[in-house]
């Protein structure tokens, strides 16, 4: 079973500092300085893959596992980490500007899809449901319209069944799914248990990770840059703080004291 | 050991501090028996140590005075203890029955002196609280170690801490002024607050780097310096990592030119990836300083800096706001530790640091050996790198930064099978090559199995200390000097 | 232009959902015209269960097990090209609206919070562009993108501010039965899970933070939630020293509430942890440090040890 999962590489945001989130007027925030990290919804579905495939052994099922990601060439490193890891293929899609991928699942979803219809046919496509950057909780549904295939979102876990079904574990209102799916299919990964990435070893990177990545154009792939007919209007900081009042009434019961009289006493009686 | 049961114990601790200030409660004795040194056992919830008696928290000197004569009387050992971010076993309760005397609760300011610039604080204030509000009034201790969010002043002063900012200020040895400290037997003694003094031996410096050994520290006070971050200067340069014995040089370079930048940084590739994977090449080692001081001074910095870096021309120039952004992002505190416990939880991948110091003429030799070695001989290896971040006029640091996999190895043994064989290696290396073991985290019980190498023919008066100071044996036994077995 | 919202009547909370539609429409699309509902579930007596509707009419598309790839066909077949479909804040809305948009050539957006018309209002069937704003950069900025291709499908986000619903059931208008068979699906079953602790739902919230230091002042804050009538939520530094069960846990990885009160207690304010109760009418913050991020986000605030505090609180409530 030939499984492609698809991964965004995106700066660490804790590590971007405060006046960065209060510009106006800008089409992207400055994150160029903050560390890349994978994007952490990719990062649980790149580790199920990961762990199906040592669920495999013993089940007559060879599983093979290809990464993909639409990014700059520093990307590469994770792919090479991927390869570590026993990934058989990796696959980048050079656009080295980032700022053109924050709000693009449209172009994003139409490059795998091209990738996998053209160059390497899939029976699985796994990706997380959404970025932490752009959030636009997108990609993997329009790449399910775009295949044809159909999709389970908000998947927790997988494990193999035989070679042409999977039994998916899904997050739904009030409980979890099971369902067993014949593929193609495209998993959307949610929340998942692993959401951590294993590490590979310093030998297995020499070892392994020194296959060059395959890389292909965007222009190759996909000309049709369309947005779906969402354009982005404005960036806008958000104004968390409120005109707050600072109760300093002496002693720590005084201010107990007032912060019921004055705040919480007509609140509380009003529910 | 103790003459008294565990019982007779909580007793009479209850009796000195009252019931509320006696802790008991099991998960806490638990956490209470390591620090972060075993931090897999910590996140694994083993506790392979003695579980203590009791923790207590002390309100004032008066009460940290009586705590330990009670247990000097009993034979009680005691582990000093404020802001519990210590990393070398400082904080391990190594003998039955011990009690950690929490001073978090004596966190009071007692004095902010702008005239004298001096700030006097009892041991358990924040010092991420304190600079915060000196810095408001423009001042700072210019003291910013990374534990900075968790640690107290009490510790920092215990361990010989030093902060980023050490190759202008200097480590916390240069920053204190006066002390107050509790001895085994109860005495409490102060040394005065003056600029300077030469009536004998400088007798802060058998508290200060004490771990705990030595006496409890109630009360400090600290220098203040001026905070004026607006005239910041920033400076780097990127080097491949096979040219780090060039970047060591550069460090050198400008410590013997007579500058005196802030902060003074060489990573190495590995390391600097885990920073700048923004934009900064695999393979690259970095070379970064920042100038902090009066707006006059800082401009002179930046230019002789980069004035005597020009002439390399392996080096390649950083775009400063890089690395100012990444300084100002650069954040580690609770939140931080949270998520680590729960990544080594789930990918069994464990990072330690180990920090160590040595001369001009051998700490490329220290750094590269140790790395080589490790990498040779201790399996799973995942990072193995480092940085010099503190520089002198004879010498530098070296921090080691490991990650490696925990296979097919319990909790209790991880500590043998990784932790104490990587330790070991390099503790060889400085020692052969004639650095120290110990730069800034203390020796704390991982490294006290190597206090003879370290100090050689010195161990007699560090040794006679401890006995005249602590005849019982009560003063957090297994630091600095090891438990015989 | 019409504007329809899509129930989710599988989901255990779809009277919420219906509650945030329903608080959506009120806010934002005054002068709009409303379609019937369009309602996906197991089967019409689940929905008209409730008793309570946001809509006169409603089309309800019903299936034993729920397929997305089923809902689509039957959705997509029916749907106005101009129309705006509003679907629910969980899951499934996010994928449905974006795969029926991407199906009709039509626009979609997920987890919107804020839905602007434009300027001219004097013929509201003919807009053919609009606004909407959500939450991007993981909460820290919110972007406004304009749509300008029908039909518009949106998912709300998390949270938005809710309306009561109206009594008694929906007009159904028609009834669609999907087709049962799906190649792709050989065996679907569903396991229900308990609720949450009910943060989500709480009208008063204590959050307590990793100012609160351990296990036992923990007590002092169940106390006081007990005698406010509040639910106690931590932070994610206090979840994990295991002073509270994850259940517990508030902010972008836990639960995102929205009550009346909020009190936090040694909680310093951080990006994840605030995300969980911005939404709160108003918020008193204890905290020791007045520098604390906490203490310019919220309503009232008081420096200084949390422990007095609650304890006055608990005698002055008794």
């Amino acid at each position: 079973m030939k499984i492609l999962g698809c991964f965004k590489v995106v700066p660490d945001l804790d590590a971007i500092v405060e006046q960065d989130w209060e510009v106006e007027n800008q089409r992207a925030v400055d994150t160029g300085y903050a560390k890349l990290v994978w994007n952490c919804f990719d990062e649980g579905a790149l580790e199920m893959m990961l762990r199906l495939s040592e669920f495999s052994e013993g089940l007559n099922v060879v599983f093979q596992l290809s990464a993909l990601t639409v990014g700059r060439e520093k990307t590469e490193g994770f792919l090479k980490t991927l390869y570590a890891l026993g990934f058989s293929e990796g696959v980048r899609i050079c656009v080295e500007e980032e700022r053109e991928l924050l709000f693009s699942p449209e172009w994003v979803s139409g490059l795998i899809a091209a990738y996998v219809e053209k160059i390497a046919m899939q029976d699985v496509v796994l990706t997380g449901t959404q970025s932490s950057d752009g959030s636009n909780q997108k990609t993997p549904y329009l790449l399910a319209e775009r295949l044809g295939w159909p999709c389970i979102s908000q998947v927790v876990g997988i494990e193999p069944v035989d070679g042409e079904h999977l039994k998916v574990v899904s997050q739904v209102s009030g409980g979890r799914m099971v369902q067993q799916v014949k593929t193609p299919c495209v998993l959307a990964v949610g929340n998942a248990p692993c959401a951590y990435l294993r590490i590979p070893t310093l030998r297995d990177k020499m070892k392994l990770g020194k296959r060059p990545v395959t890389r292909f154009a965007p222009e190759e792939l996909c000309r049709d840059k369309g947005n779906g007919g969402l354009q982005l209007a404005a960036l806008n900081p958000i104004d968390r703080k409120r005109n707050t009042i600072l109760i300093d009434k002496g002693s720590p019961e005084e201010n107990a004291r007032c912060l019921y009289e004055e705040y919480l006493k007509e609140r509380l009686s009003a529910l | 050991m103790a003459i008294i049961s565990r019982e007779q114990i909580v007793e009479g601790l209850k009796q000195i501090l009252g019931t509320e200030n006696v802790i008991t409660d099991e998960q806490v004795l638990k956490e209470s028996s390591l620090d972060r040194y075993r931090k897999y056992e910590q996140v694994c919830e083993v506790y392979t140590q003695p579980i203590p008696a009791a923790v207590v928290y002390v309100r004032s000197t008066q009460e940290v005075s009586e705590v330990l004569a009670f247990a000097n009387e009993n034979e009680i050992n005691v582990v000093p203890r404020t802001g519990h971010s210590a990393i070398e076993g400082g904080l391990e309760t190594a003998l039955k029955d011990s009690v950690v005397i929490d001073g978090s609760t004596m966190n009071k300011v007692l004095k902010v002196d702008e005239y004298n610039m001096q700030v006097t604080c009892q041991c358990g204030v924040p010092l991420q609280e304190l600079d915060d509000m000196l810095r408001e009034r423009g001042y700072t201790t210019g003291h910013s170690p990374q534990s900075k969010p968790l640690a107290q002043i009490g510790g920092l002063v215990a361990t010989r801490s030093i902060g980023q900012f050490s190759t202008l200020y200097g480590g916390i040895e240069d920053m204190i002024v006066g002390m107050e400290a509790v001895f085994a037997n109860g005495k409490i003694c102060r040394i005065k607050n003056v600029p300077r003094r030469a009536a004998g031996p400088d007798i802060r410096h058998i508290i200060c780097g004490n771990e705990g050994a030595i006496c409890f520290i109630t009360e400090v006070t600290l220098k203040l310096f001026k905070w004026q971050p607006e005239n910041n200067r920033y400076i780097g340069y990127k080097l491949d990592d096979a040219q780090m014995k060039l970047g060591f040089d550069c460090l050198r370079e400008v410590m013997v030119a007579g500058y005196r930048p802030s902060f003074a940084r060489l990573y190495d590739a590995a390391d600097a990836q885990q920073h700048f994977s923004a934009w900064l090449e695999d393979g690259k080692a970095i070379l970064i300083w920042m100038a902090e001081g009066p707006a006059n001074i800082t401009p002179a910095i930046e230019e002789g800096i980069k004035g005597m870096m020009s002439k390399h021309p392996e080096l390649e120039e950083v775009d400063p706001s890089l690395i100012e952004k990444w300084y100002s992002g650069l954040n580690w505190g609770p939140e931080q530790i949270a998520e680590e416990k729960e990544e080594i939880r789930a990918t069994q991948n464990i990072g330690i640091t180990t920090e160590v110091s040595g001369s001009w003429d051998n700490i490329y030799e220290i750094y590269k050996t140790a790395c080589d070695r490790i990498l040779a001989e201790v399996p799973d290896m995942t990072l193995m790198g480092g940085h010099s971040s503190h520089s002198y006029i004879n010498g530098t640091n070296m921090y080691f930064v490991y990650y490696y996999n925990i296979v097919d190895c319990a909790p209790e043994e991880e500590i043998n099978k990784y932790h104490d064989r990587i330790n070991q290696i390099i503790c060889e290396q400085v020692i052969k090559y004639g650095g120290s073991i110990v730069h800034h985290h203390g020796l704390g019980k991982a490294r006290a199995k190597y206090v003879t190498q370290e100090y050689g023919s010195s161990y007699y008066m560090l040794k006679t200390l401890k006995q005249a100071f602590d005849p019982n044996g009560i003063m957090n036994m297994g630091t600095l000097i090891p438990l015989r077995k | 232009m019409k504007y329809h919202f899509v129930v989710n009547g599988y989901a255990k909370d779809a009277r919420r959902q219906m509650e945030e539609q329903a608080g959506f429409a009120r806010k934002y699309l005054g002068g709009l015209v409303q379609g019937e509902a369009i309602i996906y579930c197991k089967s019409a007596e689940d929905i008209q269960e409730l008793q309570a509707n946001h809509a006169k009419e409603a089309i309800i598309i019903t299936g034993s097990q729920y397929v997305p790839e089923a809902i689509l066909e039957t959705l997509c077949a029916r749907a106005d090209s101009g129309g705006l479909y509003i679907f629910g804040s969980d899951g499934s809305g996010v994928e449905l609206a974006v795969r029926m948009a991407a199906r009709l050539s039509g626009s979609s957006a997920t987890e919107v919070g804020a839905l602007h018309l434009p300027e001219k209002q004097e013929a509201a069937y003919e807009i053919c562009k609009l606004y909407i704003s959500k939450k991007v950069y993981a909460n820290h900025m919110e972007a406004v993108f304009s749509m300008d291709q029908g039909p518009f499908c949106i998912s709300l986000a998390r949270g938005v501010g809710r309306q009561e619903l109206n009594q008694g059931g929906f007009a159904v208008k028609e009834e669609i039965a999907c087709k049962p068979q799906w190649e792709y699906l050989v065996s679907q079953e569903f396991y229900p899970e308990d609720a949450e602790v009910g943060l989500a739902d709480a009208k008063v919230i204590l959050a307590a933070g990793r100012g609160v230091n351990g296990k036992v002042n923990m007590a002092v804050v169940d106390e006081a939630a007990k005698h406010l009538g509040a639910e106690v939520a931590v932070s994610r530094p206090a979840a994990m020293n295991v002073w509270k069960p994850m259940d517990r846990l508030i902010g972008v990885s836990g639960v995102l509430a929205e009550p009346e009160i909020c009190i936090t207690a040694g909680v310093s304010g951080a990006a994840a942890f605030y995300a969980g109760i911005e939404k709160s009418k108003f918020i008193a913050a204890i905290n020791t440090d007045g520098n604390a991020p906490i203490m310019k986000m919220a309503d009232v605030a008081i420096e200084g040890d949390f422990l007095p505090i609650l304890e006055e609180l608990i005698k002055i409530s008794k």
